[in-house]
């Protein structure tokens, strides 16, 4: 499904050479690991939208899942230091490193955060809406958390990204510098044998 | 003795799903790792893949085995994308593996 949207949003971008594929590698790989965390942890259905739009130069994702959420899961999985948690709190937890309602080995907890990473690495827009709780992230990768008005509740969880076009750059790098932030890569050299 | 596997064609040219990562991993790579096989991992004809999936396949097996795993694991026609997932999964694995030796 990541493919099908990202071939959509940006044409002739599985071609690594050709100025679609930024956007083409971020929009398969920010969809595919939010559908990701919709079939590991939601217990939900999942919905994708995307929308390019050329006047305002902006990318518009958003995954949707109408699953338990992301307190829910934790507090399921038997995770103690969810209990006190507030939806908002518990969205923010999801965004630290290796974090996960699912536990290995199936899950390394960092699919959230290298997503939001990524956003803050290309000074993107974050909004995600879990239970009563909102995350928002701006582009000065300033967090903020709030809460819906007393008496709703989002039975789910939404992501949406907003990327500014002229922002993208080459993904590699980009998830490079994500998984550096996130201290997900070798403090010293590792002999990895490429051919 | 060699276990070659080719990933495109067993799964695909997107690779976004850890919990099929994992699975295959159990099936496909775990029963050859105590008969010392040399083992390639062939990614020609990936396009993309992410993390989660990166991880599911190689983050666990590097936390079992340790580095040294890595000098009989051959990763081939990987592209600059999945290179930086697999030094990421790679890494994850070590740290891992390092943590459990020291606790």
């Amino acid at each position: 499904m990541s493919k099908d949207v990202a071939a959509c949003l940006a044409p002739g971008g599985d071609d690594f050479g050709h100025p679609a594929s930024p956007l083409y590698d971020l929009a398969a790989y920010v969809i595919g690991e939010l559908g990701d965390n919709v079939r590991q942890h939601s217990l939900g259905t999942g919905y994708v939208a995307a929308q390019v739009n050329p006047g305002e130069a902006m990318v518009r994702l958003a995954v949707a899942d109408n699953g338990h959420g992301i307190r829910e899961s934790f507090i399921d999985a038997g995770l103690a230091w969810s209990h006190g948690l507030s939806d908002a709190a518990a969205i923010k937890k999801a965004l630290e490193p290796r974090v996960s309602s699912k536990g290995e080995p199936v899950n390394q907890g960092v699919g959230l955060t290298l997503v939001t990473g990524l956003a803050r690495h290309t000074q993107a827009w974050v909004l995600i809406v879990s239970g009563t709780g909102i995350v928002q992230m701006d582009p000065d990768g300033q967090v903020k958390e709030s809460s819906l008005p007393s008496g709703c509740f989002y039975h789910g969880t939404l992501v949406t990204l907003t990327f500014l076009h002229g922002k993208l750059q080459d993904f590699p790098t980009l998830m490079d510098a994500a998984k550096q932030e996130a201290g997900l890569l070798a403090k010293r050299p590792i002999r990895t044998r490429f051919t | 003795m060699k276990l070659e596997l080719h990933l495109a064609e067993e799964l695909g040219s997107h690779l976004a799903d850890g919990a099929k990562a994992v699975a295959f991993r159990m099936v496909r790579i775990d029963p050859y790792i105590g008969m010392q096989a040399e083992i390639t991992l062939d990614f020609t004809g990936v396009r993309h893949g992410n993390s989660s999936f990166v991880n599911g396949l190689l983050t666990g097996l590097l936390e079992e085995h340790g580095e040294t795993l890595l000098d009989r694991m051959t990763f081939r026609g990987c592209n600059p994308i999945l290179k930086v997932l697999i030094e990421g999964a790679i890494a994850l694995g070590i740290q891992k593996h390092d943590s459990r030796a020291t606790a």
